[in-house]
């Protein structure tokens, strides 16, 4: 399929007082490694619930695989496109193999039992998140970086065809940030679509291919990373001025004042 | 696998329920052995045989039914509340209940008035804490927790009015109500029955509440629809509660302590969960009666204190474990 999995045209995302996106178009293709980027409170985890159909538009119109998101029936559209919280939350004990098999809710029938397909790919899931041999832990008893790749086991359990991951290398040490972003990378060559919102610029630059920034108040843009990746267009989105340090192959950004040659 | 564990343990509860069932009925002033139960339960007119079927039976099936009903009336809210403290009164049911049972009393009003007014109550409490809690549009566990104990202080304060102002004679019935008592035994096949179909209507959820549970969100990306499930649970909930409230007034701590029991040893999947809790929290409730009306024979205690006697210990003891 050569459609985008997921379109948004003229899109306006609002929640209480804040203005996330006003008249956004924005097209998720398969293969596409989109970074959410923009400022604390500016709106990033209301737009990308909206994006997942969780949260209503203000206005505009959602279409996943060309049909009209509202068309879609909950449990279809389920398998194709996943949603990770930000706030991943567990009142109850729970072993983390049942917290990953709950992202095959979606493929069961109402009075399905997971069977050994469905724990294999939660095993499988959990391994690729580094948590080979966790199956029986409670999830509670977790550090917050080994509930996050939960979380994150959860979602690839669903084997949806979008993922929409709301901030999903929080509390993960650099070696997990650095493997889930290529985990992720691997399924966009496999042809899923991926957006995360991410804090950390630099990782950000490093997996995306392309950059949503949000610039607070309704504005955005949307483009390749080569097109954007530059001091002064990511300083407005972050709200504070860069600079860029190249060695010859990568650039990083840095704030201007923390730069010990400023 | 703690699958198969917990098939042992629902075939366990099961035959352990019959054990208390067989206690329950042939318990008491006039003992009665195997077959003459039997004889007793079959029809025949042997001696104690209108004890058994008259006065044990339909009071053991209503304890059975009501600890059933409080129990996965409880589990259901602790989904709905994602709050594993939460417990089927928690929302002011039963103070809707007690105030419109206690204001017939009070009245002078003789059976079957108190029950019917005590689900009435139960009903109105129910829609003005999920009305109060919606009201603002958004909707939140900690709100609706919140409008359920407001509601249910304004209701405890209007019980205590109530037995302030209420005669000597009327008084007595009206605290026993308050503690739960299952002597009346009014309608069991009901209280049977609405156990029975609420376990059916909610074992095909079981699934989704799994995932309610995890957060509402989450579900909702899922393909849960939240919004119909979560007025499902509640309406469900407090319907339960209702019809157990209005058959052995308000007896504590069956909801709150028989999931959190069953969910240590079995975990929290709602598709066992639910059936084990119905079923743990009946022979809680029956052993827990049968207790009451023979351990100080001929005088009978309240069953609601003695669920309560039992509770506080287990849960305080529950609630240090878990710190650790």
């Amino acid at each position: 399929m050569s459609g985008p999995l997921l379109e948004a045209q003229a899109v306006c995302v609002r929640v209480g007082p804040v203005r996330a996106a006003e008249a956004l178009d924005f097209a998720l293709h398969p293969g596409d490694r989109v970074a959410v980027l923009g400022r604390n409170g500016v709106g990033k985890s209301t737009l990308l619930a909206a994006l997942a159909g969780l949260h209503p538009l203000a206005a505009g119109a959602l279409r996943v695989l060309g049909r009209p998101l509202a068309s879609w029936p909950a449990r279809e559209l389920a398998r194709t496109r996943a949603w990770l919280s930000q706030h991943p939350d567990d009142p109850f004990a729970g072993s983390a193999l049942d917290a990953v098999l709950t992202g095959r809710h979606p493929w069961l029938g109402r009075f399905d039992w997971e069977g050994l397909a469905e724990q294999q790919l939660a095993r499988d899931a959990l391994a690729a998140m580094a948590l080979a041999g966790f199956e029986t832990r409670n999830v509670q008893t977790l550090s917050g970086g080994e509930r996050q790749r939960v979380a994150l086991a959860a979602v690839l359990a669903q084997t949806p065809r979008a993922y929409l991951l709301d901030e999903p290398l929080t509390h993960l040490d650099l070696a997990s940030q650095v493997r889930v972003l290529a985990h992720f990378r691997g399924l966009a060559e496999a042809g899923a679509g991926v957006v995360m919102v991410i804090h950390d610029l630099n990782l950000a630059l490093s997996w995306a291919n392309r950059l949503l920034l949000l610039h607070g108040d309704g504005q955005w843009e949307c483009g390749s990373r080569e097109a954007l990746a530059r001091p002064e267009t990511l300083g407005r989105a972050l709200g504070f001025p860069l600079r860029a340090v190249a060695d010859g192959e990568d650039a990083i950004f840095v704030p201007m004042h923390a730069s010990p040659a400023a | 696998m703690p699958r198969t564990r917990a098939l042992v343990l629902l075939c366990t509860l099961a035959a352990l329920a019959l054990l208390v069932f067989a206690w329950a009925l042939a318990a008491g002033e006039v003992q009665a052995d195997a077959t003459s139960m039997w004889q007793a339960l079959a029809g025949g007119d042997a001696m104690g045989a209108a004890v058994v079927r008259e006065l044990r039976w339909p009071r053991a099936l209503t304890a059975f039914s009501c600890g059933g009903l409080l129990a996965l009336a409880g589990a259901l809210m602790q989904v709905l509340l994602r709050n594993p403290l939460a417990d089927p009164y928690v929302l002011g049911v039963s103070g809707g209940a007690a105030l419109a049972a206690l204001a017939c009393l009070l009245l002078g009003l003789s059976a079957p008035w108190p029950d019917l007014a005590a689900f009435g109550g139960a009903f109105a409490a129910m829609c003005l804490v999920f009305g109060l809690a919606r009201g603002a549009g958004s909707w939140t566990p900690t709100r609706l927790l919140l409008t359920g104990v407001v509601v249910a202080a304004g209701c405890s304060a209007g019980v205590s009015l109530m037995l302030a102002l209420a005669p000597d004679r009327a008084l007595r019935g009206m605290l026993f109500w308050l503690m739960g008592d299952a002597s009346g035994a009014p309608r069991p096949y009901l209280a049977l029955g609405v156990l029975t179909l609420g376990l059916l209507v909610c074992l095909p959820f079981a699934r989704e509440l799994n995932l309610f549970a995890r957060g509402e969100r989450p579900a909702q990306a899922l393909g849960v629809n939240t919004a119909r499930l979560r007025r499902f649970i509640f309406l469900l909930a407090s319907l339960l509660t209702a019809v157990s409230v209005s058959a052995v007034g308000s007896v504590g701590f069956v909801g709150l302590v028989v999931p959190h029991l069953l969910r240590l040893a079995i975990g929290n999947d709602q598709r066992l969960l639910l059936p084990a809790a119905a079923l743990a929290g009946g022979v809680l409730l029956l052993a827990a009666d049968t207790l009451a009306r023979t351990v100080a024979s001929p005088l009978q205690l309240p069953v609601g204190v003695l669920t309560a006697l039992i509770g506080v210990p287990l849960f305080l003891w529950l609630l240090g474990r878990q710190a650790r």
